[in-house]
C-alpha cells in the first residue's frame, strides 16, 4: 500500500513538471542519501548499518540508478562509493553493487576524459577508492572485474588522450597477482643459485601471476608517485621467490626515495628479512632495529628482533624486545601491506566529499 | 641454553626423596639441566615413577639423574589465545569457559597470564583467579588476521624465573594469515625455549566428520619440540577439557635434573627419555636444549 502510494506521488510529479525525487523519501537509499547530502556521516552510516536496511537500500538502486543517470552529480557519485564501502566492510551481499553502481555513473559523465580536469580527477579518486575497499576487504575478483571494465578508459601508462592515467592501477595489478601467489606456490629458497624469477614457483598458473605482478611493478616503477611503493612490493616479492639479494640492493638504492614514515619502516623491515634470508642476522638485527626506531609503536620489528636474538643467543635483549611486541598498540603498515591502497581510503574519501 | 636449565648455576645437592612440598636444595656450583617429562599411560598421569625407572640420554649418552620431582616446583603459564575475526559465538563462549578452567584449576603458588592476538599481540596481564570467571567480553572483541607464528615467538621467550616451570597453552582456530616470521623461526626459538607448548587447535569439523587444523604437522613438531602437547577439538568438542588437561597433563609432569656426564654443554643436545619399567606408556619430554654458549 505505501509503495503504490509514493509512486502515485512520484506520477503526480512527473506530470505536475515538478523534479522527481532522487528516491522514494521514505526508503533507506533515499534517507541515507539525505543524511549524506546533509554532511551528516556517521547519520547515513548508522540508516545503513543493519543488514535489512542495506538490503532494502540495495533492491531500490537499479530505480535510483534509473533517475540518477539523468544528470552528473558527484555527490551522488561519492555517496554510492560510501554506501558499498559500508556494505563491502560488513560483508553484506551484494555491497560491491553500490561500487560499481559509483562506477557506472562517474563514467557515464558528458565530459570526456581530458575536457574537464576537475572531472577527470574526481573519477580517478571514485575508482581508487573502490579498489582500495576491494583490496582491503581481498575481494581479488572484484578486483579483476572493475579493473577489467574501466581497462580501456584508465591506464597506468600514457595512452591516448582519450584516456586517463592513473599509476596506482598497475599497483592495483601487482597487488591481485601478489596477492594470488600462495606459499606453496614457491618452490625456491634462497641459496648459493639465484633462481629465475619464473621458475621460482611450481606451475604455469603462479608463473603467470609473478610475470604479470612483476611487469605492473616495471610500469609502477616509472612513476614518481608509485616508483617506491612498488619497490616496497617488488622487494619483498623476490624475497619470497629466493633472490633476497636482489631485494636488498633495491631498497637500499630506493631507500632515499622513501617519502613517509611508512614506507620507509617497510623499507628497513623488508630489507631486514631479506637479510635473514641471506643468513646475515648482524644486518638483519641493524635494519629491524632502524624500522623499530622509524615507528616505534609498531609491533613488527620487535617479533623480528626477538626471533634473531633469542638465535644468537642473547636471551636477556630478546626478553626486552618479546615485552616491547606484547606491549605495543600502534598501527602497524606490515599489517596494511596485505590491503593495498585500504590504508589510504581515509584520505580519499574525505577528498570525494569535498570535491562532492 | 636449555630447558629453565641449562646453565643455572646452582648449588647442587639435590635429592629425590624431598618431601612434595619441598624445594630441592642445591649446595655446589654446577651446570644444570633439568627436563620436564610428562609420562601417561591410556590417558592418565602415570605418578609413582622412581629416578630408576627412567633412561635419560643427552646426545647420546646415559646420565645419571640428580633429583626427580613431581609437582613441586610452581607452574607460570601463558594462554595464547585467537582473537581473530573467526573466533566467533559460540567458539568465543566455549574459548572463555575454557580460559576460566584453567583459572580454576591454578594453585596459590602458580601464576597464569593472558595473551590474545589476531594481527596484533595484546598481553592482556595476569589472571587473578579471585576474579574468575572472566566474561566473554573481557577477551576483547574477534576481528583481524591471524599472526600466530609471530605471537608464538614471542611466547616461547617466556620468563627469566628459575625455580618456576613454564608452560603455553595456545588456542588456535585455524591458518596463519599474516606473521612476519616464519614457521622455520618459530621452531629455532622453540629449540631455545625454555616452555612446554601445548596446542588446542580446532576446526570446523565434527565428532562424527572430523577435519584436520591448518599447520597441523608442524603444530605437532612444535609441541614434540617443546615437550608438550597437540590436541585437535573438532568444532563440536570441549575445548575447556583440553585446556584442563594441557595443564594437568603439565602439573604431573617430573623433573629430571642431571649434570652433563661428558661435560661438553656448548651447542645442541637431543635428549630422549624412556621408562624403563614394564608397560606401555606415552613418555612426553623436549628434544633437547642448547648449552652453554652454543
Amino acid at each position: 500500500m505505501r509503495r503504490a502510494v509514493v509512486i502515485t506521488a512520484c506520477a503526480i510529479a512527473v506530470l505536475s513538471g515538478r523534479p522527481v525525487p532522487a528516491a522514494q523519501d521514505d526508503t533507506p537509499l533515499a534517507r541515507a542519501f539525505d543524511l549524506y547530502a546533509a554532511a551528516d556521516y556517521d547519520g547515513m552510516l548508522r540508516s545503513l548499518a543493519s543488514r535489512q536496511a542495506y538490503a532494502i537500500a540495495l533492491r531500490d538502486l537499479d530505480r535510483v540508478m534509473g533517475v540518477w543517470r539523468r544528470d552528473w552529480r558527484p555527490r551522488r557519485i561519492a555517496f554510492l562509493v560510501e554506501a558499498g564501502i559500508i556494505g563491502v566492510r560488513r560483508e553484506f551481499p551484494d555491497a560491491e553493487q553500490f561500487l560499481f553502481a559509483a562506477r557506472d555513473l562517474t563514467t557515464e559523465r558528458v565530459a570526456r576524459p581530458g575536457q574537464s580536469p576537475e572531472q577527470d580527477a574526481f573519477e580517478i579518486m571514485v575508482h581508487r577508492a573502490a579498489i582500495a575497499v576491494f583490496e582491503g576487504s581481498g575481494r581479488l575478483t572484484d578486483i579483476d572485474t572493475y579493473l577489467k571494465s574501466i581497462s580501456k578508459r584508465v591506464v597506468p601508462i600514457r595512452g591516448e588522450p582519450s584516456t586517463l592515467l592513473d599509476p596506482r592501477i598497475a599497483l592495483a595489478q601487482a597487488f591481485v597477482n601478489e596477492m594470488r601467489l600462495r606459499p606453496s606456490d614457491i618452490v625456491a629458497r634462497s641459496g648459493p643459485e639465484t633462481p629465475s624469477l619464473v621458475t621460482a614457483v611450481r606451475d604455469n598458473r603462479a608463473r603467470d601471476h609473478v610475470r604479470a605482478a612483476i611487469a605492473a611493478l616495471d610500469t609502477a616503477a616509472e612513476h614518481a608517485e608509485t616508483a617506491p611503493e612498488a619497490a616496497l612490493h617488488r622487494a619483498y616479492l623476490v624475497t619470497r621467490l629466493g633472490r633476497p639479494q636482489e631485494a636488498v640492493a633495491l631498497l637500499d638504492v630506493t631507500r632515499s626515495t622513501m617519502a613517509t614514515d611508512e614506507l620507509r619502516y617497510l623499507s628497513h623491515l623488508f630489507s631486514g628479512r631479506a637479510l635473514v634470508a641471506l643468513q646475515q642476522p648482524a644486518g638483519a638485527i641493524t635494519q629491524f632495529e632502524a624500522a623499530a626506531r622509524v615507528l616505534p609503536n609498531a609491533q613488527t620489528p620487535a617479533v623480528a628482533l626477538t626471533s634473531l636474538l633469542v638465535q644468537a643467543g642473547r636471551r636477556d635483549e630478546a626478553r626486552q624486545w618479546a615485552e616491547v611486541a606484547r606491549t605495543r598498540r600502534g598501527i602497524d603498515p606490515w599489517w596494511l601491506y596485505w590491503t593495498g591502497d585500504y590504508r589510504l581510503l581515509p584520505r580519499w574519501l574525505g577528498e570525494l566529499r569535498k570535491a562532492s | 641454553m636449555s630447558a629453565r636449565a641449562a646453565t643455572i648455576a646452582l648449588a647442587l645437592a639435590a635429592s629425590a626423596s624431598l618431601p612434595q612440598d619441598q624445594a630441592p636444595v642445591f649446595r655446589s656450583s654446577v651446570d644444570l639441566v633439568s627436563i620436564d617429562v610428562s609420562v601417561q599411560r591410556r590417558g592418565r598421569a602415570v605418578t609413582d615413577l622412581t629416578a630408576p625407572d627412567f633412561e635419560l640420554r643427552d646426545n647420546g649418552e646415559v646420565q645419571r639423574l640428580l633429583s626427580i620431582d613431581r609437582e613441586t616446583l610452581p607452574i607460570d603459564i601463558v594462554l595464547v589465545t585467537d582473537l581473530s575475526g573467526s573466533v566467533r559465538g559460540p567458539l568465543l563462549a566455549a574459548l572463555t569457559r575454557a580460559v576460566n578452567e584453567v583459572g580454576r584449576q591454578v594453585r596459590a603458588s602458580d601464576r597464569v597470564r593472558l595473551t590474545v592476538f589476531n594481527n596484533q599481540i595484546r598481553d592482556l596481564g595476569p589472571i587473578d583467579p579471585a576474579h574468575v570467571p572472566l566474561t566473554i567480553g573481557q577477551l576483547g572483541t574477534p576481528s583481524g588476521a591471524t599472526s600466530l607464528f609471530d605471537t608464538l615467538t614471542v611466547t616461547l621467550v617466556g620468563d627469566a624465573t628459575p625455580d618456576r616451570r613454564q608452560m603455553a597453552v595456545v588456542f588456535t582456530d585455524g591458518a596463519d594469515t599474516q606473521s612476519f616470521v616464519d614457521e622455520a623461526a618459530v621452531m629455532e626459538v622453540a629449540r631455545r625455549s625454555e616452555m612446554a607448548i601445548f596446542v588446542v587447535a580446532v576446526t570446523d569439523g565434527t565428532l562424527r566428520t572430523p577435519l584436520r587444523p591448518p599447520h597441523e604437522a608442524w603444530l605437532q613438531s612444535l609441541t614434540d619440540v617443546t615437550g608438550g602437547r597437540l590436541e585437535v577439538v573438532q568444532g563440536d568438542g570441549t575445548l575447556d577439557e583440553s585446556f584442563a588437561r594441557a595443564v594437568e597433563t603439565f602439573r604431573t609432569s617430573y623433573v629430571l635434573r642431571y649434570t652433563v656426564s661428558s661435560g661438553r654443554l656448548a651447542g645442541w643436545h637431543d635428549v630422549t627419555v624412556k621408562v624403563t619399567r614394564p608397560g606401555d606408556f606415552d613418555v612426553r619430554a623436549r628434544r633437547g636444549y642448547f648449552g652453554g654458549n652454543r
